[in-house]
């Protein structure tokens, strides 16, 4: 799958180019409005992520005039901006999705893999591995060397979420606005708890874990 | 420049009042002119008329009593009295032919109507021009009088006179007047436009100056101009305070925002000197986390303010609040264990107790009251998560034995970065409280601070009730 992304900040569009094309995908960057709409209206695209604040032309007029040419090309907007009404244009314009600067990576991972498979593109595999253990997101049922695993509804969603981006380190915070939706952490210790019981069911307790503990601030799902 | 303009727009302005003062002023008086002018003609000509008829009958009594001699000894007496310029009697006989004439030089030739008729009525009134006295107007009466017809031609010559002196007198009135109201008008207009000017140049040199403690003039007339000032005032004041508030939550933003990005630098700092790839990984997690946070409390900062200008968005559902307290506890189970703490839900039983609510926003809203009596209360300490009803509101509140907030301090602990100053009060980020606030403003509720049956503080939030109370609903499932 093809995805250029129009934004100008190298920083940002490099760190989000490696993490897509080591998910899989091919990723073209264009650094500026102009180019970015020659790209997305000459070559090959399955996905086009913009930016609203672009050097030349800004976001809103590419949306624009893509949207004219590609009506079904899924679009995801960026921006550092959060009003509503910014959201609402962008979304109001043409773009499928609207995702605020900055942001995980495993959270436009997500938005990406959701809009592909709007489309047809990716089609998201329901059963997820991760060493011995087996999560099937459909059937809502978890097991681990064969084994059927009994999970609270909140426990199996934490463990979709790490099995999803196994690998990678997820931080408390990211772990309690992605899974429990609360985007100010209240202090307490919820996530901990919840990493806690679901290393019992899993009976994890080799060295090194399965999930393992950063500082006590993060969390690693890795076989 | 500006203050050119400004002259310019006063002087229209007070021009435009004189001028519609003035024509306003000037249409009544001319009416009422008008008015007068033709009464006083209209009494003038049926004062003529009322002599003519009172001559006739002096002159009926005259032909009875001494025949056509008699008539005619009494009409030329007549004549002879008023002049014949301006009294001309006439008496035809029935046919037509003319009996009687008084002196007809200054006369000439009348375009009167002639005696034998045709006649409506018994008697015919009229004006007439008299030809040779250059139009002189005249007023005739034409009356049958026993066998003859008898016709009286009275000159309005002193009427006329008397008309055109008292148009003379109402034009000159009238003159006169405007005179006075033109320059009364302009001083009036200049004097409440003074007051206007005022206010504007107050207004002006506010906005220039940006001095906003400055206050525009109040006279104290109580009339509309000085509730104007009042009103630009209160303005004033509300937006001074709105400025300052803003200017203390930079102030406070700033100071909060170091704090975390002090920490996330140290820690680059540190993995920078590191050599151990694990130790690295860890001061990037942390980093990754101090970073999470920062955002979630810039966003949390937003979404008060779109809360206060009421923007926030809602998601509203059906929220049983036994539920949502049962949830909330649960998500401190561990924190309260952790600090030794008695943590305990007091429901309303066997009863769901629904409202319309954004049910992730309410649970932060409590959850924050939570986490705030958690950070407050001392270890070995008692909360106490309680869902009620009372006055037809659904409650829903956290209370806790901790140090309490006295009454001064009850409204400031909403306040954006607000921070008691409690000794060994850990880590409060201020912003919790205010949040929860704003949300349950949001929601058309409100968070009152009470003293708690616990000892310390009682937060309750009150929200309207959607349904009432529907029994024996969806409690039990939520065990």
């Amino acid at each position: 799958m093809r995805i250029l992304m129009i934004e100008d900040d190298e920083v940002l569009s490099s760190f989000v180019a490696r993490g897509l094309r080591s998910s899989g995908f091919v990723v073209e960057i264009a650094r500026d409005g102009d180019a970015g709409l020659a790209m997305a209206l000459e070559s090959e695209v399955d996905i086009l992520i913009v930016d609203i604040m672009l050097p030349r032309l800004d976001g809103f007029s590419i949306i624009r005039e893509v949207r004219r040419a590609k009506p079904s090309l899924p679009i995801l907007v960026l921006s550092a901006r959060r009003s509503v009404d910014d959201r609402v244009q962008g979304l109001e314009i043409g773009g499928d999705d609207y995702l605020t600067k900055p942001f995980a990576f495993s959270e436009l991972l997500a938005r990406i893999r959701a809009l592909g498979r709007r489309v047809g593109l990716v089609s998201e595999s329901t059963v997820l591995q991760v060493g011995p253990v087996t999560v099937d997101v459909v059937r809502h049922t978890a097991s681990v060397h064969g084994r059927q695993v009994d999970l609270q509804p909140k426990e199996f969603a934490l463990l979709v979420y790490m099995a999803r981006n196994a690998g990678r380190v997820l931080t408390r915070t990211q772990i309690l606005n992605q899974v429990w939706g609360y985007q100010f952490d209240p202090g307490s210790n919820v996530v901990d708890v919840h990493v806690c019981r679901l290393r019992d069911k899993l009976g994890d307790k080799g060295d090194p874990r399965l999930i393992r503990t950063i500082r006590g601030v993060g969390y690693v799902f890795e076989a | 420049m500006s203050l050119r303009l400004e002259g310019s727009w006063t002087k229209s302005l007070s021009l435009r009042l004189t001028v519609l003062h003035a024509a306003v002023f000037g249409l009544l008086y001319g009416l009422l002119s008008l008015v007068i002018y033709f009464m006083v003609a209209r009494a003038v000509f049926q004062n003529v008329d009322t002599e003519m008829l009172e001559e006739f009958h002096e002159m009926e009594a005259a032909l009875e009593k001494g025949g056509l001699a008699g008539f005619r000894a009494h009409a030329l007496a007549e004549v002879a009295e008023e002049g014949p310029e301006n009294l001309l009697i006439r008496l035809y006989s029935k046919s037509g032919r003319l009996v009687f004439s008084s002196d007809t030089e200054s006369w000439g030739d009348l375009s009167v109507p002639s005696p034998t008729g045709p006649w409506r009525g018994d008697r015919q009134v009229g004006s007439v021009s008299v030809t040779r006295r250059g139009n002189l107007k005249a007023r005739f009466m034409i009356v049958r009088l026993q066998d003859y017809v008898l016709e009286q031609v009275v000159s309005l010559e002193w009427d006329l006179r008397l008309l055109a002196r008292l148009r003379r007198v109402l034009i000159t009135a009238a003159l006169l007047t405007l005179l006075i109201a033109v320059p009364a008008g302009w001083a009036l207009a200049r004097r409440s436009l003074v007051q206007v000017k005022r206010i504007d140049q107050a207004a002006r040199s506010i906005v220039t100056g940006s001095d906003l403690t400055r206050r525009v003039p109040v006279r104290g007339t109580g009339d509309e101009l000085d509730e104007l000032a009042r009103t630009l005032n209160m303005m004033l004041r509300r937006i001074e305070g709105y400025l300052r508030e803003l200017s203390d939550m930079m102030d406070n933003t700033a100071h909060d925002f170091k704090t975390p990005l002090a920490r996330i630098r140290s820690l680059a700092e540190e993995a920078l000197m590191e050599t151990n790839p694990l130790e690295i990984q860890g001061n990037l997690v942390q980093i990754m986390e101090e970073t999470d946070r920062f955002l979630s409390l810039i966003n949390a900062v937003l979404d008060i303010s779109e809360a206060r200008a009421g923007l926030l968005r809602l998601q509203r559902t059906r929220v049983d609040l036994n539920d949502l307290a049962w949830q909330v506890a649960g998500l401190f189970e561990g924190a309260c264990r952790a600090k030794n703490l008695d943590l305990s839900v007091d429901l309303v039983e066997d009863e769901a107790v629904v409202v319309e609510a954004d049910r992730g926003r309410l649970i932060q809203a409590l959850a924050n009251l939570v986490d705030n009596a958690v950070k407050f209360c001392p270890a070995g300490g008692r909360i106490r998560l309680v869902v009620r009803i009372r006055d037809m509101k659904a409650v829903l509140g956290v209370e806790d034995s901790g140090p309490g907030v006295p009454p001064p301090m009850r409204t400031k602990i909403f306040e954006r970065f607000f921070r008691a100053e409690v000794p060994g009060a850990a880590d409060g980020r201020g912003v919790g409280l205010s949040l929860a606030k704003a949300y349950v403003d949001a929601h058309g509720g409100h968070i009152h601070v009470e003293e708690s049956p616990l000892g310390g503080t009682a937060f309750l939030i009150h929200l309207p009730l959607t349904t009432g109370v529907s029994h024996r609903q969806s409690h039990a499932e939520t065990k």
